[in-house]
C-alpha cells in the first residue's frame, strides 16, 4: 500500500523521488533528483544548457517514464493514473509547441477540453466558458476564428498557453514559457503564472531567464542531472552558486526587495 | 479554398450531392429510367412489389451495384481519413499497409489454384485472408518493444507490399490463361457484389463509421504530435493498435468484395478536409459521405463510357483521381 499524504486532496502534491533517467544512448539526462511542488506556489527551475530541466518537467508531467525513482501526485505512482485523469490535472505547455496546420485557433484551444469529454460527448456549456474565457485571459480571443498557420511565434506560445488553461488543470507546467515571446508578454505571462499560483494551482516553469526566475515563490537550480539549490529566489540565486551551474561569473543586486542577477 | 459552411449545413449539403450521384447512377445505363421511375421502382422493390422489366433493371441490377459502390467508397475514404490522421501523413491511403497487395496475392492464388487448394475460401476469403495476414506481419515486423513507430510501418508496408505484387506478377503469368480474370479483379469491379457481399459491408462500414466519429477527437489531437496527445489525455499507442486494426478490417472487406480500387482513399479524405477544413468532427462523416458519392459516380463512368464494354472501375479512380489529385495539391499550395 502507498501511504497517502493528503487523502482529502489527492492532488495537492507532486513529487520526484530519486528520480534517474538515462536517454537510450545511455546519456544520463537526471542522476537522483528529489523534488517537491505544492499547490498554490510557484517554483522556478533554472540551470544552464542541457542540465536536464526539460527532463525533469517532462517526468513530473507522466509524460516521460524515469528509468529510475518515481513520481507522484497526491503520494500516488504517475503511472497508476490513466492519460485521462491526469491530463484532468496537469497541463503542460512544451518549449516549442506543435499546433496542427490548418486547426482555427478556437479549435487548438478546445483541444484542452478533450480529457473532460466521452467518446461522444460533445462540447456542454460549461465547455465552451472554459475554452472563453482561457482565450481571453491569454489574450488570443480577437485571432480565435483565424487558422493558426497565421500566428507568429509568440501569439502560437499563448494559444497552447490557452489550451493548457482550457484543460482547467490542478498544476501547470510550463517549459520556458517566456523564450519567444516580445517584452509586454513576457511580463504578462509572468503575471500569469503568478495569478495562478494565487488561485491554488501549483506552478512549474522552466525558465532561462533568471531574473524571471527571482520571481518566482521557489528556484531550484538544475546542474548535470542533479538539484544543487532549492530555496526561495534570494537565497537560490547565490553568486557563488549560480557561477558553478553556469560557469560564469555574476554579480547579485536587488532592485524593490527583488534579486536580480547581471552578468558581470 | 476551404468553404466555412457550418457543420450541419456542411453535411445537408454532402448528403444532398450524394442521393444526386444516387439518383443519376439508378437512372442511367443501357436503359434509361426516368427519375420518377426511378423512385416507384425503388419503393416497390423495397415493399416487394416490383414488376416488370424496368424494376427488375433499378432493383436487382442497379441498386446492389449502387449500395456496394456507396459502402465501399464510403469504407475506404474512412480508412484513408483514419490513415492519414493516426501517421500524420497525408499520403498515407489503406492499402499503404499491404492490404490491397496481400488480398491481391490471395485473389490471384485462389483464381489460378483456386481447385488446388486444401482449404476452399473462395477468391473473396482468400483475399480477405491474405490482407489481414499481410497487415499484421507488417505490423509485427514494424513493432519495437509495445510501440508501433510510424515510419518503420510504412517502410515495412512498402517493402511487404512491393514483394506480394512481384509474387502477383509471377503467379498471373506462370498461369497466362487466367490472367484476364486476376487482373480484372485486380482493378476492381461492382459487377460481382452479392447480397451476401452487400450485408457484410454494410455491417463492417456502419461499424467503421462509428468507430471513426468516436476516434474524431483522437484524430485532432495527434496531428499535434503524440507527446502533446499524450499529454492531452490520449493513450496514444493503444489508439493507433485499435485504429489501425479498425481501418484494416474496413480495407479488407472492401478488397475481399470488390478488388482493388485506388485514389479513393487517398483524395477523398484531402478534398474534404481542404473544403470542410481539418478538424475530424466533420472530416470523418463527411469523408464517408463524399467517398460513397465519388465511387457511385465512377462506377457509373466505368460501366457507360465504352458501353456495353465495362472497364475496370480502378482504371476509372486513378484517371480522375490523379490530376484531381495534383489539382488539389495546386490550389492547397497558393491559399
Amino acid at each position: 500500500m502507498i501511504p497517502r499524504r493528503h487523502p482529502e486532496r489527492p492532488d495537492a502534491e507532486l513529487a520526484l523521488e530519486g528520480v534517474r533517467h538515462a536517454h537510450p544512448g545511455g546519456h544520463e539526462a537526471l542522476s537522483g533528483v528529489a523534488i517537491r511542488f505544492e499547490r498554490g506556489s510557484w517554483t522556478g527551475i533554472v540551470g544552464p544548457n542541457g542540465a536536464g530541466k526539460t527532463t525533469l518537467l517532462s517526468v513530473a508531467a507522466g509524460l516521460l517514464r524515469p528509468t529510475a525513482g518515481r513520481a507522484t501526485l497526491g503520494g500516488r505512482d504517475l503511472r497508476r493514473f490513466s492519460r485521462r485523469a491526469l491530463a484532468r490535472r496537469i497541463a503542460v505547455v512544451p518549449q516549442r509547441p506543435v499546433l496542427p496546420p490548418g486547426f482555427t485557433v478556437r479549435a487548438v484551444v478546445a483541444m484542452g477540453r478533450a480529457p473532460h469529454l466521452g467518446f461522444f460527448g460533445s462540447e456542454r456549456a460549461h465547455d465552451v466558458a472554459a475554452v472563453d474565457q482561457a482565450m481571453r485571459r491569454t489574450e488570443v480571443w480577437a485571432f480565435r476564428a483565424r487558422t493558426v498557420d497565421e500566428l507568429s511565434g509568440g501569439e502560437a506560445q499563448r494559444v497552447a498557453l490557452a489550451r493548457a488553461l482550457a484543460q482547467e488543470p490542478a498544476w501547470l507546467l510550463l517549459d520556458e514559457p517566456t523564450t519567444h515571446l516580445d517584452l509586454r508578454f513576457q511580463a504578462d505571462v509572468l503575471r500569469f503564472a503568478r495569478q495562478a499560483a494565487r488561485d491554488g494551482l501549483g506552478v512549474v516553469s522552466v525558465l532561462h531567464d533568471l531574473n524571471h526566475a527571482a520571481r518566482c515563490d521557489r528556484v531550484a537550480i538544475v546542474h548535470r542531472g542533479r538539484i544543487v539549490a532549492d530555496a526561495a529566489p534570494e537565497a537560490a540565486l547565490e553568486a557563488g552558486r549560480i557561477e558553478a551551474a553556469f560557469g560564469t561569473a555574476v554579480r547579485i543586486a536587488r532592485s524593490d526587495g527583488r534579486t536580480v542577477v547581471l552578468p558581470v | 479554398m476551404r468553404l466555412g459552411l457550418p457543420a450541419s449545413a456542411a453535411l445537408a449539403a454532402s448528403l444532398l450531392a450524394l442521393a444526386g450521384a444516387v439518383a443519376v447512377a439508378l437512372a442511367i445505363g443501357s436503359v434509361a429510367v426516368a427519375p420518377a421511375e426511378v423512385v416507384g421502382a425503388l419503393v416497390r422493390g423495397a415493399t416487394g412489389r416490383a414488376e416488370g422489366a424496368l424494376d427488375a433493371i433499378v432493383w436487382q441490377v442497379r441498386a446492389p451495384r449502387v449500395l456496394g459502390a456507396a459502402l465501399v467508397g464510403a469504407g475506404l475514404a474512412l480508412a484513408g481519413t483514419a490513415f492519414q490522421a493516426v501517421f500524420r501523413n497525408p499520403l498515407a491511403d489503406p492499402y499503404l499497409l499491404g492490404a490491397a497487395s496481400g488480398a491481391g496475392f490471395g485473389a490471384a492464388v485462389a483464381i489460378v489454384y483456386g481447385a488446388a487448394l486444401p482449404v476452399a475460401f473462395g477468391v473473396t476469403g482468400t483475399a480477405f485472408v491474405c490482407a489481414l495476414a499481410t497487415v499484421a506481419l507488417v505490423v509485427a515486423l514494424a513493432r519495437r518493444g509495445g510501440h508501433l513507430p510510424v515510419v518503420s510501418l510504412i517502410l515495412a508496408g512498402v517493402v511487404l507490399g512491393s514483394s506480394l505484387s512481384a509474387a502477383t506478377s509471377f503467379v498471373m503469368l506462370a498461369a497466362h490463361e487466367r490472367t484476364a480474370g486476376v487482373l480484372s479483379w485486380l482493378l476492381g469491379s461492382f459487377a460481382f457484389v452479392g447480397p451476401d457481399d452487400l450485408v457484410r459491408l454494410a455491417l463492417v462500414v456502419g461499424a467503421a463509421l462509428v468507430v471513426g466519429v468516436a476516434a474524431r477527437r483522437g484524430f485532432d489531437l495527434l496531428q499535434a504530435g503524440e507527446t502533446t496527445a499524450r499529454s492531452l489525455g490520449l493513450p496514444v499507442e493503444r489508439f493507433k493498435w485499435a485504429v489501425v486494426g479498425a481501418a484494416t478490417a474496413v480495407t479488407a472487406t472492401a478488397v475481399a468484395a470488390v478488388g482493388v480500387i485506388g485514389f479513393v482513399g487517398l483524395i477523398v479524405p484531402h478534398a474534404v478536409r481542404l473544403a470542410f477544413g481539418p478538424e475530424h468532427a466533420r472530416a470523418v462523416p463527411l469523408a464517408a459521405v463524399w467517398g460513397a458519392a465519388f465511387l457511385v459516380l465512377a462506377d457509373l463512368t466505368a460501366r457507360t463510357v465504352l458501353a456495353p464494354a465495362e472497364i475496370p472501375v480502378g482504371v476509372v479512380t486513378a484517371l480522375v483521381g490523379g490530376p484531381f489529385f495534383l489539382l488539389l495539391l495546386r490550389r492547397g499550395a497558393r491559399s
